[in-house]
């Protein structure tokens, strides 16, 4: 390791080179330091995701079912085989892209919109700003029940408001209906999630140095050309984190979808890990719910290496 | 002079730009919760009639109080509190470390523990779960506070590391330099100076982790079915099973579980704003 890049607190970026003082301070300590900061946080996440995760996988390879907990046994490939064979899993399967296809790209547009909304300073921007995280706080469960209430084919007000606006004659059943269930769930979800992006987007942009923008405003830099050259290369990283952390979110959630329509109706919201879950929590057979979730992951994983790797590619 | 009357007219017609963009927005957001909070406060026997009532004739707290007279919704409170006040101090005090060495040292696996957190919250939640399961039950863990603080930093870990890496290496490393030239201590430097300017940062990622446990329903409904540890998003499963039809209960159930966090987001949110305002450098 050269002695540049020991130097452990040099400025990333371009800028004057290292202090000597530094390097002569440096002790072989220095060297140990980040790995001990590292120690509790991997400690922790040792005792409650590695090892769960590797202790799943061997359920994945056993008939194991919690009504007959006795009566497990290795059993190979057979709970992969059994999923793999199952048309229910390429539905979930084709559920859950559908599920985050449609959630990610709106909760994002309308993310960022708002988040520029309220980096401007106008008066009652803090009734915007309270307002609009408002969706975020409610619990998901209460989201959930709150929009299953809206929806109600008969007392909903969704309804009630579309038939007075003159779009429809008579209330639409929208959560037993194969066709519309997916929609307004994806419609709940959504609301629930937007000032996610909000927030992370907000915070990025006022992250942004006011002098860069002055100094830009001096050189004649049109505002769309402050936004090419100085806002979008300072947000770029908040947007691929948080799009990132939120396509997995969204493909691993269960509460909205569960609590709403349960997968139904006719498994028409049946993503993968409500399959997991039901498996798990109704059928008890975490031999087989296993298997599902290992897919899932490996699923997951995948989507986000091709991600990762268009993002070094995009640098 | 005779230019500022037309860029007082320009910027008087901007704001009223921004408010035609911002009223859709805030009435989408509010416009559903008040609509349950509406219907917690009127009499059963009104939210059956049609037309719909837009604006309640009459208000009544019966609701919660037959709310708080049939179940126990005390106690699952101050589960629910326990349990996110408790998952937060852990998931900030175990991430913190790890986020100021990814912030500020370049490090052999640098990358591959920061792929490692990243990947982590990958895994479906019911993948972890039932393992879980299995450790509080051998443990002697499952129906404690204990079960579900320590199952929720399965994620609040790897978030705040990762949020928390943003947030400190958004920051300038030169305050710190400065400070440790002058003679401070590394832990001295990180305390007195990132510390201090990343507090919207951590407040931001504490506020994330108290609603996020606060809301979690899916290890609560596994790790944590006895009453005496039931938190609320839960409680109300229970309660939604148990009157199917009684929606001005339900939506009274909905608006106690989300008043404490509403509450508290609106206390946290000025301290936010004004960490935000005040900036980090100038």
């Amino acid at each position: 390791m050269s002695a540049g890049a020991t130097a452990g607190v040099a400025p990333r970026r371009t800028g004057p080179p290292a202090a000597p003082v530094r390097r002569a301070r440096r002790r072989p300590r220095d060297l140990l330091l980040p790995y001990l900061l590292l120690l509790p946080a991997c400690g922790v996440v040792a005792l409650v995701v590695a090892f769960p995760i590797v202790q799943s996988i061997g359920y994945s390879l056993h008939h194991y079912n919690l009504r007959e907990p006795d009566n497990a046994y290795f059993s190979g490939l057979d709970n992969y085989v059994r999923a793999l064979t199952d048309e229910m899993f390429w539905r979930a399967l084709r559920a859950t892209a559908i599920w985050v296809g449609a959630v990610l790209p709106i909760q994002f547009a309308i993310g960022m919109a708002i988040a520029v909304l309220m980096n401007r300073a106008f008066p009652g921007r803090l009734v915007l700003r309270a307002s609009v995280l408002l969706p975020w706080v409610v619990p998901s469960a209460v989201v959930a029940l709150l929009w299953r209430w809206l929806l109600d084919g008969n007392l909903g007000v969704v309804n009630d408001l579309l038939i007075r606006v003159g779009l429809i004659d008579t209330g639409i059943p929208w959560l037993n209906d194969p066709s519309t269930a997916m929609a307004v769930v994806v419609l709940a979800m959504t609301w629930h999630g937007m000032p996610f992006f909000a927030l992370m987007l907000l915070a990025a942009l006022q992250a942004v140095p006011a002098e860069m923008y002055e100094a830009a405003h001096l050189d004649g830099a049109s505002g769309l050309q402050r936004f090419r050259y100085i806002t979008w290369p300072s947000i770029i990283d908040t947007i691929r984190t948080t799009t990132l952390l939120r396509i997995i979110w969204l493909a691993n959630s269960i509460e909205i979808i569960w609590i709403m329509t349960a997968g139904g109706p006719n498994f028409a919201t049946t993503t993968l890990p409500v399959v997991t879950f039901f498996e798990a929590v109704r059928g008890l057979d975490f031999g087989y719910a296993s298997a599902v979730s290992v897919l899932l992951a490996l699923i997951l994983l995948a989507v986000v290496h091709l991600y990762v790797r268009q993002m070094r590619k995009d640098d | 002079m005779t230019t500022a009357s037309p860029v007082a007219a320009r910027g008087r017609r901007s704001v009223f730009v921004i408010w035609l963009l911002a009223l859709p927005v805030i009435l989408l957001s509010l416009g559903p919760f008040l609509w349950l909070l509406k219907t917690s406060l009127v009499p059963e026997s009104r939210i059956f009639v049609r037309p719909l009532e837009y604006l309640p004739s009459t208000v009544t707290l019966e609701n919660f109080v037959m709310l708080f007279e049939r179940m126990n919704f005390f106690g699952y409170f101050a589960n629910s509190f326990v349990v996110a006040l408790g998952s937060t101090a852990l998931g900030l005090v175990i991430s913190m470390s790890s986020s100021y060495a990814f912030a500020r040292f370049r490090f052999p696996g640098r990358r591959f523990f920061m792929t490692l957190f990243l990947v982590i919250p990958m895994f479906p939640t019911v993948l972890i779960l039932i393992p879980i399961y299995d450790i509080m039950r051998v443990t002697g863990l499952l129906n404690t506070y204990a079960s579900l603080i320590v199952a929720y930093s399965s994620f609040t870990i790897p978030f705040a590391v990762w949020m928390m890496t943003g947030y400190f290496a958004a920051l300038p490393v030169e305050m710190e330099e400065a400070a440790r030239v002058d003679g401070c201590s590394r832990l001295g430097a990180f305390v007195r100076v990132l510390l201090p300017t990343a507090v919207p940062g951590i407040s931001a990622t504490a506020l994330y982790i108290f609603i996020v446990s606060w809301n979690e329903y899916t290890f609560a409904a596994m790790l944590a079915q006895d009453e005496s540890v039931r938190t609320l998003p839960v409680a109300l499963q229970f309660f939604i099973t148990e009157f199917t039809v009684n929606w001005g209960l339900l939506a009274a159930g909905g608006v106690i579980v989300s008043l404490p966090v509403i509450l508290l987001f609106i206390v946290l949110q000025r301290q936010l704003i004004a960490g935000l305002t005040a900036g980090a450098v100038k």
